[in-house]
């Protein structure tokens, strides 16, 4: 019983420190997505902001002519400084809480992130789960789009990142921790999704490659489809390759993906050999090749896997030159050989690695149609 | 005079409540900090040094068991005083005022870092606008409110509250199966020697409080059995500090975890729950913290009364205050560092300060406990 007497007590004393910080929800101006670009030796940052009454609908009072979302652009020589632009922009209280998308312009990904996002690993409101990608061109751009199918841009840009990553068809868990956690690392080089703007639509391009801190390169849709398959064993998007056997076309659409990779030294030398298992489907074929038949769909397996591989190389051949270690490679030899990584130098001896990908696909002809 | 020595069944602490009170008293601030402390100082090697610095912590509580169950329903000021003939009883309170001072003293200045430390982190993540010296305020209050009742009161609000404490276990779980990289655990056995030494300190910082067993285990209901409870408890404990120290390093790796300020909670805001309910998991983590952090604080703010208590001899009714008077030491002490690196260096210093006193004291009370058994045996024979 004496412990039920106090306990209301404990738990009275412990809620009177919130009246300093208690915020009605009416005076908060809760951002949903940031905007990052540069003019000259400024930072531009743009917040969008959700109206909410203009956010219930037509049943709710809104008007299709009214607008969803407000856009507050800062500028200022660092992040903060920009939202304390911005701050005297509003009449309510920014907050940062429900920020769920950071968008970092092309321009300012090459100069180096790390100084810039200090500011996001320091402030406590950010969740580290935000959505996070370089934009082809502005990053405030992004923030106009009108699309019919969400009125918030954020929201468009959120459930076209998320169902995305979700298909396997781009780079899942690239946000804002991700970023931080490969930063740090010292094997691990950051990638983020790459996107620009298709009218009132966003196109994912791709994928940015940094080093370190500064973006230094691009890999396009089919550069990027080995690194999702290597790196996250996604699937990746359908291969569309010659029948090879008969003219005409054949759609492959990856169904189950794994890759396993082997390491070791040759004289110094890092060694690499990635070996990626598909399981394939057969999507659509244009030429009349009889998959029944063992040895056509052994053909055409080897046809895909060379596909695979040629595309493959390519990429990796794309990161030795940045010297970035997309593929967190390195992070094998760290993990199980400390001492030899003790001695490397990953950035250059990355770059002069030898790494093979070999694929071994397994296709599955049947669908509901089984010949053309 | 109220005569402390002896105690009803009412006023006992079963073994449960022990694992209760020990498995809380560990669960605080330290334990927000440690991933990156140690993982600063020995990388990826902490995760088998936090067993042995479990194993050493339970050898110092197994030592104390030793001692206490030599001396069944005393505490060690007891002890001390029972050393001196009862017609000279101010010389059994002149010998055990040192120990009383040292103890009390040593369990203020650990309440008053874990005060401030809580005050700090809710400073940063809850209440950035609230002034410190009002959290701290609050804190001292609920504090006094709970130490004001018997000691066996505090082990039940641990009782209470416990389940509250286990919540992080599967936030850990789910962030490092979501988040996690288990290439970042590794290379193990990288660090040298001294790595290991200072890993083993720094790891056994956020096991500091063990020391309160000089007063608890007086309290006992069957002191012969402490030494399983002690183990079982010590196992726990070390396993909640591995398994929080594997998800922060598994999630974040090396580099990341020693440039954040408290790794666990970063660990849980990178938790996605489907759904969108619970969106903010790092809020509700917190709020657990909180009474985590809570019953920590009253667990060795009552070690101190419960001390003061004995020493002077005073009656059950005085208790609050003491309480209310220690408490103002606490809120001065806890207002004294004037940033967090200055409050980490106290905490370092209070955790090896608890180390020496502890061993220090075990074998001075061994000493008195022979001496006092001669004692009695010559006693016995002149008699």
């Amino acid at each position: 019983m004496r412990l039920l007497k106090f306990l209301p007590v404990i738990l009275v004393c412990l809620l009177l420190g919130g009246c300093w910080d208690s915020q009605e929800l009416e005076d908060r101006l809760s951002v949903t997505g940031i905007a990052i670009d540069q003019d000259k030796d400024q930072l531009v940052v743009s917040i969008l902001t959700p109206i909410p009454q203009n956010n219930m609908g037509i049943s709710g009072g809104a008007t299709a002519t009214q607008q969803p979302v407000q856009i507050f652009t800062g500028r200022g020589k660092t992040l903060s400084d920009a939202t304390n632009d911005i701050r005297f922009q509003s009449n309510k209280r920014v907050t940062f809480g429900d920020t769920r998308l950071i968008i970092i312009s092309e321009k300012v990904a090459k100069q180096g992130l790390s100084n810039l996002l200090d500011a996001f690993g320091r402030n406590p409101e950010f969740r580290r789960r935000e959505y996070m990608i370089v934009a082809k061109g502005e990053a405030q751009h992004f923030f106009q789009l009108r699309s019919p199918l969400e009125s918030n841009p954020a929201g468009y840009i959120i459930s076209f990142l998320k169902n995305k990553s979700e298909d396997e068809l781009i780079m899942k868990k690239k946000g804002l921790n991700h970023f931080f956690i490969d930063e740090a690392n010292p094997v691990d080089q950051p990638i983020l999704n790459y996107l620009s703007i298709d009218g009132q639509k966003v196109r994912w391009n791709g994928v940015a490659i940094f080093k370190e801190e500064k973006m230094v390169g691009i890999l396009n849709r089919i550069e990027s489809r080995s690194l999702l398959q290597i790196n996250h064993n996604g699937t990746g998007e359908d291969l569309v390759t010659p029948c090879k056997v008969k003219p005409g076309l054949i759609a492959i659409q990856p169904n189950i993906v794994t890759s396993k990779v082997r390491f070791g030294n040759r004289k110094g030398r890092a060694v690499f050999r990635i070996m990626v298992n598909v399981k394939a489907l057969v999507k659509e074929m244009t030429c009349s090749v009889n998959l029944d038949d063992p040895k056509s769909l052994q053909k055409v397996s080897r046809h895909v896997e060379k596909a695979y591989e040629i595309q493959a190389m390519n990429t990796v051949k794309k990161a030795q030159q940045l010297r970035s270690d997309i593929y967190g490679l390195g992070n094998f030899i760290r993990t199980y050989h400390p001492t030899w990584w003790k001695k490397l130098n990953w950035s250059t001896d990355f770059s002069k690695a030898d790494i093979s990908i070999k694929y071994k696909v397994v296709i599955n002809p049947l669908g509901v149609r089984k010949t053309n | 005079m109220d005569n402390n020595n002896i105690r009803g069944f009412g006023d006992s602490i079963s073994s449960y409540q022990i694992y209760t009170l020990l498995f809380s008293l560990v669960v605080g601030t330290q334990v927000l900090m440690m991933p990156r402390e140690s993982v600063e100082v020995s990388g990826t090697d902490s995760i088998w040094i936090v067993f042995i610095s479990g194993t050493l912590v339970f050898g110092i509580v197994w030592l104390i068991g030793a001692l206490m169950q030599k001396i069944p329903r005393q505490n060690v000021i007891q002890l001390v005083e029972s050393m001196a003939n009862k017609k000279q009883w101010w010389m059994g309170k002149f010998l055990a005022l040192p120990f009383a001072l040292v103890l009390g003293g040593l369990w203020l200045w650990i309440t008053s870092i874990v005060t401030r430390g809580y005050s700090d982190a809710i400073n940063i993540y809850v209440l950035p606008r609230t002034p410190q010296i009002v959290i701290l305020i609050s804190i001292i209050i609920a504090s006094v409110v709970a130490v004001s009742n018997k000691l066996v009161i505090t082990a039940r609000i641990t009782e209470f509250l416990l389940p509250f404490v286990y919540l992080p276990i599967p936030l850990f779980i789910a962030g490092v199966a979501e988040n996690g990289d288990f290439r970042n655990l590794f290379p193990l056995f990288q660090a040298n020697w001294d790595k290991v030494f200072y890993g083993v300190i720094t790891t056994m910082k956020s096991y500091s409080g063990y020391s309160i067993l000089f007063v608890y285990m007086a309290f006992y209901q069957q002191p012969e059995k402490s030494t399983r409870t002690h183990a079982v408890s010590y196992l726990a404990i070390t396993f909640f500090s591995w398994l929080t120290l594997v998800s922060c390093l598994g999630i974040f790796g090396t580099w990341e975890v020693t440039k954040l300020m408290y790794p666990p909670i970063e660990n849980v805001k990178s938790i996605y729950v489907p759904g969108g309910i619970l969106d903010r998991v790092d809020a509700l983590f917190v709020v657990m913290w909180m009474v985590n952090i809570l019953t920590t604080i009253v667990i060795i703010f009552n070690a101190t009364v419960e001390v003061m208590m004995t020493y002077l001899q005073l009656k059950e009714k005085r208790r609050k205050w003491v309480a209310i008077t220690l408490s103002i030491i606490v809120f001065f002490l806890s207002q004294y560092p004037p940033n967090i690196n200055k409050l980490w260096k106290w905490d370092r210093w209070s955790s090896i300060a608890e180390m020496i006193i502890t061993v220090l004291f075990v074998g001075i009370f061994f000493i008195l406990w022979v001496v006092r058994g001669r004692k009695k045996e010559e006693d016995h024979a002149t008699s």
